[in-house]
C-alpha cells in the first residue's frame, strides 16, 4: 500500500518534470513562425543591404566593379551635395508638418472636448483623411491643385485670391506638400491627443478654476503639462513618419520643381531604382537610417520621454 | 464671510438633483451638509463653488450675488475628495499655484508656502511630486493650497473619505482646529455622521435634493424631526415605533406604554410632525435601561434576543412581542433569552415625522 503510494508519487513527479520541460520549449514553438518570417523578410534583407552598401553593386551596368569596395560608398555620401540638400529639405518638411499638425491637433482636441451638438459626428468625419491611401491622397490633391483646372484655385478665385502655382512653383511647392501631409496626418495626432485629454482627471482643472487661473493660464500651466506624455508620443510617431514620407510627395511634385521638395526618400528611390546604383543607394539608406535614429534619440532625450515612462512604471 | 443659499435648484436634464435648498450660513460658521450618496450635497457645494450653475435660485457670498459668477472671482478655496492636486507640479508648485496665477511676487510666495507647509507638517516634502507621497500627505497639501491665500469661504467635498479610519480621526480634529483658529466660513460635505457631529457648528441633513433638517449636532441628535434623520444620525439608530393619532389628540402605538409616557409637550414640539399625522414614537437606545428583578419599576417587559458587549457599553437587542428594540447600557449580566424589565427615560421620548 505504502509502496504503491510512493510509486504513484514518483510517476506524478515524472509527469510534472515532463510538463516543466514542455513549458520551457512551448514559448519557442509558439514563436517559431513569427521568428522565421521576421528573419526572412526583416533581418536578412536588412543585413544583406548592409553588405551591399560595401559593394559596387549595379545590376544594370555590366562593366562596373560589382564586388567589395570597402568604405568608398560611405565616403561618397559625405561629399554628396544632392543628398545633404535632400536631408535639409526633409528636415524642413518634417519640422513644418509636425509642428503645424501638432498645433492644429491640440486646438481641435480642446474644441471637441466640449459637449456641443453635432460634434460626435464631426469628430468621426475628421478621421477620414487618415484612412485614405497616401497614393490616393496625392492624386486627389494633385488634381485639386492644378493651376488652371483645380478646384482650389477656383475657390480662391471666388474670394479674389490667386491663382497659385501650388506644387509647380519653386516658392510654393514645399508648402503645398506640407499642406497635404498636415491634412492627412493631423487626424492621427488629434485622435491620440484627444484620447489623452479625455483620460485626464477632472479635478485638477476644477482646482485651477477655484485657485483663480484664467483659461489661458489653465491651458499652459495645467492642460499642456498634463498632456505632455501623450504629446511626446504623438510627436515621436509623427516625426518618424514624416521623415519617411514618400508617396504623396512623389505623386504631387516628384521632388521638384528644381529639387525643392526632393526629400531623402525620393532621392533614395531615384538612386536605387532609377539608376539602380544599389551599392551606393544602400549606403545612402544606412546613413539615412542612422540620421533618423539620431533625431529620435535627441528628441527622446530632450523631451524627457524615458523619464515619463519610468515615472509611470514606478507608480 | 457669510453665505446665503436661496431656493437653489439644479437639474441635469430631466433629473432634479437639488430641489429648492435654502440656508443662511453665518460668518465663521462650520457648516456641514450630511447625507447619503446622491442626496445633492456635493452638487449644492459645487454650486457654491461655481463649478455648477444652479437652474434656479440665488447664492450670495458676503452679501454679494455670485450665482452666475466664475469660480475664480468668488475668492473661495476648495478641497476635493480626490485632492485635485496638479500631478506635474511639485508640492511647492501645487501650494503656490493660487498665488502664482494671481501674480504674487516670488519672495512673498516662498514665505507664505513655507509657513503654511510648516503648519500642515509637510515642509520636508515640498520638492516631491503628488505621486510620491501618501494619501494623508496629499490631503494636507490640498488643505495647504486652500489655506495659503486666506479665502473668504472654504469648501470641502468629503476631504477625508479616501483616508483610513485612524488617519481620518486625526485629520478631523486637525481640520476643525485649523479652521476654528482661522475663523474662515467653512462648508463641509460628508456622508459620515461622526465627522458631521464632531466638526459642525450646524448640520444640514440632506435627502433626495432637500435639506430635511438644519440644526446643531446635539439638537439634531436630541430632536430628529424625521425618521430619516433619526435613523441616519446616531449608532445604533434610534428606536422608532409606528404611531397613529387618536381622536383625543394623544398618540397610539403598538407598545401602548410609550404612547402614554410621551409627554404632552412633545405632541407639539416637532414642527414637521403635527400630532394628527401618522408618525413614530422614538427613543434613543441609551435612554432605555434594564431592570432586573425590581418589579414595578419597569415600564414594560422584554425578552433579551442578543447581547453585544463593546467594552465601554453593551448593545442589548430586545424583543417585545413582535417589536424589536435596542438598548445601550453599561456592563450587564443579562443573557439572551432572559426576561427583563425595561425602564424608559420619559423626557427623552420623541415624536418623529415619517
Amino acid at each position: 500500500m505504502a509502496e504503491s503510494a510512493i510509486r504513484s508519487a514518483t510517476v506524478h513527479a515524472g509527469a510534472a518534470k515532463a510538463q516543466r520541460a514542455g513549458e520551457k520549449w512551448a514559448p519557442w514553438i509558439l514563436l517559431a513562425p513569427t521568428l522565421v518570417i521576421m528573419n526572412v523578410v526583416g533581418v536578412y534583407p536588412l543585413l544583406h543591404s548592409l553588405y551591399i552598401s560595401f559593394t559596387g553593386a549595379k545590376p544594370t551596368d555590366p562593366n562596373a566593379h560589382q564586388g567589395w569596395v570597402g568604405l568608398k560608398n560611405y565616403a561618397e555620401v559625405v561629399s554628396d551635395g544632392q543628398f545633404w540638400h535632400a536631408v535639409l529639405v526633409t528636415g524642413g518638411f518634417t519640422a513644418l508638418s509636425v509642428v503645424s499638425s501638432l498645433v492644429l491637433a491640440v486646438l481641435m482636441a480642446i474644441l471637441f472636448n466640449r459637449p456641443l451638438p453635432g460634434f460626435v459626428l464631426m469628430r468621426s468625419l475628421i478621421l477620414i483623411p487618415m484612412l485614405v491611401t497616401p497614393i490616393a491622397v496625392g492624386l486627389i490633391w494633385r488634381i485639386m491643385m492644378m493651376p488652371e483646372l483645380g478646384v482650389l484655385n477656383y475657390l480662391f478665385g471666388i474670394v479674389g485670391l490667386g491663382p497659385f502655382q501650388w506644387g509647380s512653383s519653386r516658392g510654393s511647392a514645399l508648402a503645398s506638400v506640407v499642406l497635404v501631409d498636415v491634412w492627412q496626418w493631423t487626424p492621427f495626432m488629434f485622435i491620440i491627443i484627444f484620447a489623452g485629454l479625455k483620460s485626464l482627471p477632472r479635478s485638477p482643472f476644477e482646482s485651477a478654476q477655484i485657485d483663480g487661473a484664467s483659461g489661458w493660464q489653465t491651458f499652459w500651466q495645467v492642460t499642456v503639462p498634463m498632456l505632455k506624455p501623450v504629446i511626446v508620443i504623438a510627436v515621436l510617431l509623427r516625426l518618424i513618419d514624416a521623415i519617411r514620407t514618400y508617396d504623396t510627395i512623389y505623386i504631387i511634385t516628384r521632388g521638384g520643381p528644381d529639387f525643392v521638395t526632393d526629400v531623402v526618400s525620393i532621392y533614395l528611390q531615384r538612386v536605387n531604382f532609377r539608376f539602380f546604383d544599389l551599392g551606393y543607394g544602400s549606403a545612402l539608406s544606412w546613413v539615412t537610417m542612422l540620421l533618423i535614429l539620431a533625431v529620435v534619440l535627441i528628441f527622446v532625450n530632450l523631451s524627457g520621454f524615458l523619464r515619463i515612462v519610468n515615472e509611470k512604471e514606478a507608480r | 464671510m457669510s453665505v446665503q443659499i436661496k431656493n437653489v435648484e439644479k437639474s441635469f436634464g430631466a433629473l432634479k438633483v437639488v430641489k429648492g435648498v435654502s440656508v443662511d450660513i453665518a460668518d465663521g460658521e462650520f457648516f456641514v451638509m450630511l447625507g447619503p450618496s446622491g442626496c445633492g450635497k456635493t452638487t449644492t457645494l459645487r454650486m457654491v463653488a461655481g463649478l455648477e450653475l444652479p437652474t434656479a435660485g440665488e447664492i450670495r457670498i458676503g452679501g454679494r450675488d455670485v450665482t452666475y459668477e466664475e469660480p475664480r472671482h468668488r475668492d473661495i478655496a476648495m478641497a476635493f475628495q480626490d485632492y485635485g492636486l496638479y500631478p506635474h507640479l511639485s508640492l511647492r508648485g501645487n501650494i503656490e499655484f493660487p498665488l502664482k496665477v494671481r501674480g504674487v511676487p516670488e519672495a512673498e510666495r516662498r514665505t507664505k508656502v513655507e509657513s503654511v507647509a510648516q503648519k500642515m507638517g509637510i515642509s520636508h516634502l515640498l520638492d516631491r511630486k503628488p505621486g510620491q507621497i501618501s494619501g494623508g500627505q496629499r490631503q494636507r497639501v490640498a488643505l495647504a493650497r486652500a489655506l495659503v491665500r486666506n479665502p473668504r469661504v472654504f469648501l470641502m467635498d468629503e476631504p477625508l473619505s479616501a483616508l483610513d479610519a485612524k488617519l481620518r480621526a486625526t485629520m478631523r480634529t486637525e481640520i476643525k482646529k485649523l479652521v476654528t483658529e482661522l475663523k474662515i466660513t467653512t462648508i463641509y460635505v460628508t456622508h459620515d455622521q461622526i465627522e458631521a457631529m464632531s466638526m459642525a457648528d450646524r448640520i444640514a441633513v440632506m435627502k433626495d435634493g432637500d435639506m430635511v433638517q438644519i440644526a446643531s449636532p446635539l439638537e439634531m441628535y436630541e430632536r430628529p424631526q424625521t425618521k430619516f434623520v433619526a435613523e441616519f444620525i446616531g449608532s445604533p439608530a434610534m428606536n422608532l415605533l409606528p404611531a397613529r393619532a387618536r381622536p383625543d389628540g394623544r398618540m397610539a402605538c403598538d407598545l401602548p406604554v410609550l404612547a402614554e409616557l410621551l409627554p404632552d409637550a412633545e405632541l407639539t414640539a416637532n414642527p414637521v410632525a403635527p400630532a394628527k399625522m401618522a408618525a413614530y414614537i422614538g427613543i434613543r437606545p441609551e435612554h432605555l435601561s434594564l431592570v432586573e428583578g425590581g418589579e414595578g419599576q419597569a415600564d414594560f417587559e422584554a425578552v433579551v434576543d442578543l447581547v453585544e458587549p463593546l467594552g465601554q457599553t453593551t448593545n442589548v437587542y430586545l424583543n417585545v412581542g413582535d417589536i424589536r428594540m435596542i438598548a445601550v447600557v453599561d456592563r450587564t449580566r443579562v443573557q439572551a433569552g432572559q426576561r427583563v424589565g425595561v425602564k424608559v427615560r420619559r423626557e427623552a421620548l420623541r415624536l418623529v415625522a415619517a
